[in-house]
């Protein structure tokens, strides 16, 4: 019988019968397994209550050899488990930050009023707002046009100010909404669409850092819209808390951040005449990880399952890995039943991309200074918005990635919309052209409106409508009209293509207008 | 004769002229009378028929007169008056 699991080979090694060890490590850990009562093994084993009894006697007398073996700590196996055991626990624990807020819409809203209750400006735009007698200035209007006023160094408004000030922005307001009916998505659409033919023409070269080269132009503007689960270059921007902001702390949250992997601090050599691998470390790069070869050791013997020599207790330079090994004993019967060649080289595969540290997916972060806000940030070069976001010292408030996917599952579709907006400003800016932010809070809405982010397209948007003629118009017709035939959909003619189809007035512009005949009183 | 049940949007707008330059141009009463409208089109009529045939000919382009009506709110055409 092979033996599969680490418990198992422990209640062999203690010199149970292999039968009763295969039925008790079925699905059981060791710390399952010692706490089993004699009864219980009996049971489980299906044997006379003697055998059980022998069993947990052998059982209880490994686990107080253990115990003492643990308070010498002699061995150096066992003060390696004891310095793991503590590490992984502290970490846990200093890294998880609190978790999130709910987001109060009516709580924020209100805080809008109770912030500046006491401000003069504030009190004469809201007499002056109630005198009007309108209702399209919303508490936060009233509040950024209050700090605006500030910002221009004004303390207090006269009445006449005040009734200037909102006469001006109703006006402001006024032009800038546009009629019910309006064809607005047209209109975004065209917008949208004509500066996008200038970019693709301009931008096949970036000059700048060259660790930084993000997806630019059209065809990020494309992975936006199709609403991607990757980008084809993920980034994050990672700001630290102002007490953590040095470039010591940022070059050590980067180390602990990127992906080291085996091949990435040590020289894999396979020793095929000795069926062994051979990794030699590399000092230089393991300091730059912040991590020590003891680190490695301890990694690799977790992930592996396999005994890990090293040259030496302290600092070592080389590890020596054999197939099968998985402890020391194992080493004795080497001889017997050397490792295959295939066993070596699958196991040398597995070590070279093996993640001793760091975040998953995140491949690089680059240590960086920005001059505007003087504080040394991180840019990385793969993204992780929930794992990196746990990490305490790093300001959760500004960090920032470019992958809208994972936005909207760590923090929701409002950020999610938000983030279309930005990603689809930034890069229509990085281009000079500007187009006018109300045009993409469109197209933000219509790709989260419906809770979850929807691509505009066959398998978002246009593929999912109500609307069995308007589906039929974009693409698929037979399809469409094939299923909605079989299944006997209705089609209430609301939308537009479906009343052009049919030959009606659309329900825009004109369209959208009826006549009443009002007699003469 | 007739005030709007609020401020037409361009839409609402277009939609009654139009309906109304439709009944016009095919042969309905106007509700503007014959001597204002000769008083708001002079120029033109004259640039039509010339000094001597102006203020006995009168024929229009039927929009200009729905716009003149829909100006002096003489038409009895609303958008719905039950809507908000």
């Amino acid at each position: 019988m092979v033996v599969k699991s680490a418990t198992k080979k422990k209640l062999m090694d203690l010199g149970i019968a292999e039968n009763f060890a295969h039925t008790l490590a079925n699905d059981r850990k060791w710390d399952d397994v010692k706490i089993l009562t004699a009864q219980e093994i009996a049971q489980v084993c299906e044997t006379d209550s003697e055998t059980s009894a022998t069993i947990r006697g052998t059982i209880d007398g490994a686990m107080k050899k253990n115990r003492a073996s643990g308070s010498e700590a002699t061995g150096p196996v066992t003060q390696v488990r004891k310095m793991r055991a503590r590490g992984t626990r502290t970490r846990s624990r200093a890294k998880t930050a609190v978790d999130l807020d709910v987001y109060n819409v009516e709580k924020k809203l209100r805080s809008f009023d109770d912030e500046l209750a006491d401000d003069k400006v504030f009190q004469a735009l809201h007499a002056a707002v109630d005198d009007m007698g309108t209702n399209r200035f919303s508490g936060k209007i009233i509040h950024d046009m209050t700090l605006a006023i500030h910002k221009r160094g004004l303390k207090k408004l006269t009445k006449k100010q005040a009734a200037a000030v909102i006469n001006d922005a109703f006006n402001a307001l006024d032009k800038a909404s546009i009629d019910p009916f309006e064809a607005a998505g047209i209109i975004t659409a065209q917008s949208i669409g004509e500066p996008g033919t200038q970019m693709t023409m301009r931008t096949f070269h970036y000059a700048g850092v060259a660790t930084v080269n993000v997806t630019q132009g059209l065809p990020r503007i494309i992975e936006i819209v199709d609403a991607r689960k990757v980008p084809s270059t993920p980034t994050m921007i990672i700001r630290l808390m102002p007490d953590k902001n040095s470039p010591e702390e940022a070059q050590k949250l980067a180390a602990s951040l990127e992906i080291t992997t085996t091949a990435n601090i040590a020289q894999i050599e396979t020793d095929v005449a000795q069926r062994r691998l051979v990794l030699k470390l590399n000092k230089g790069n393991l300091k730059q990880k912040n991590m020590t070869g003891m680190e490695v050791k301890d990694k690799l013997e977790r992930a592996l399952r396999l005994y890990v020599q090293a040259d030496k207790e302290q600092n070592p330079g080389t590890l020596t890995i054999i197939p099968g090994v998985h402890n020391e004993e194992d080493l004795a019967e080497l001889q017997d039943n050397p490792p295959s060649y295939t066993m070596l080289l699958q196991l040398e595969e597995k070590i070279r991309d093996m993640r001793l540290k760091g975040i998953p997916s995140i491949e690089r972060a680059n240590v960086q200074y920005d001059d505007k806000a003087g504080e040394y940030y991180l840019s990385t070069i793969g993204s992780n918005l929930s794992r990196v976001s746990e990490i305490e010292s790093i300001d959760r408030s500004r960090t920032y990635t470019n992958n809208i996917i994972e936005i909207f599952n760590y923090l929701g579709i409002e950020s999610a919309r938000q983030a279309i907006i930005n990603e689809l400003e930034a890069t229509l800016l990085s281009a000079r052209l500007e187009v006018d932010v109300r045009h993409l809070l469109m197209v933000a809405d219509v790709m989260t409106s419906e809770g979850e982010v929807r691509a505009i397209g066959r398998h978002g948007v246009s593929g999912t409508k109500h609307s069995i003629l308007a589906r039929a118009a974009f693409e698929v017709t037979v399809n469409h009209l094939l299923k909605a035939g079989i299944i006997g959909e209705t089609d209430r003619l609301t939308g537009v293509a479906e009343n052009i189809i049919v030959g009606q007035p659309i329900s825009l512009g004109t369209g959208s207008v009826e006549l009443f005949y009002i007699p003469e009183e | 004769m007739v005030k709007p049940a609020r401020l037409h949007t361009r839409f609402e707008r277009a939609r009654i002229i139009g309906a109304r330059a439709l009944q016009i141009g095919m042969g309905a009463p106007l509700y503007a009378n014959e001597i204002e409208l000769r008083e708001e089109f002079k120029a033109e009529l004259i640039s039509l028929y010339g000094l001597e045939e102006a203020s006995v000919r009168f024929v229009l382009d039927p929009l200009k007169i729905a716009v003149y009506e829909y100006d002096n709110e003489l038409i009895p055409i609303d958008i719905d008056p039950h809507a908000d």
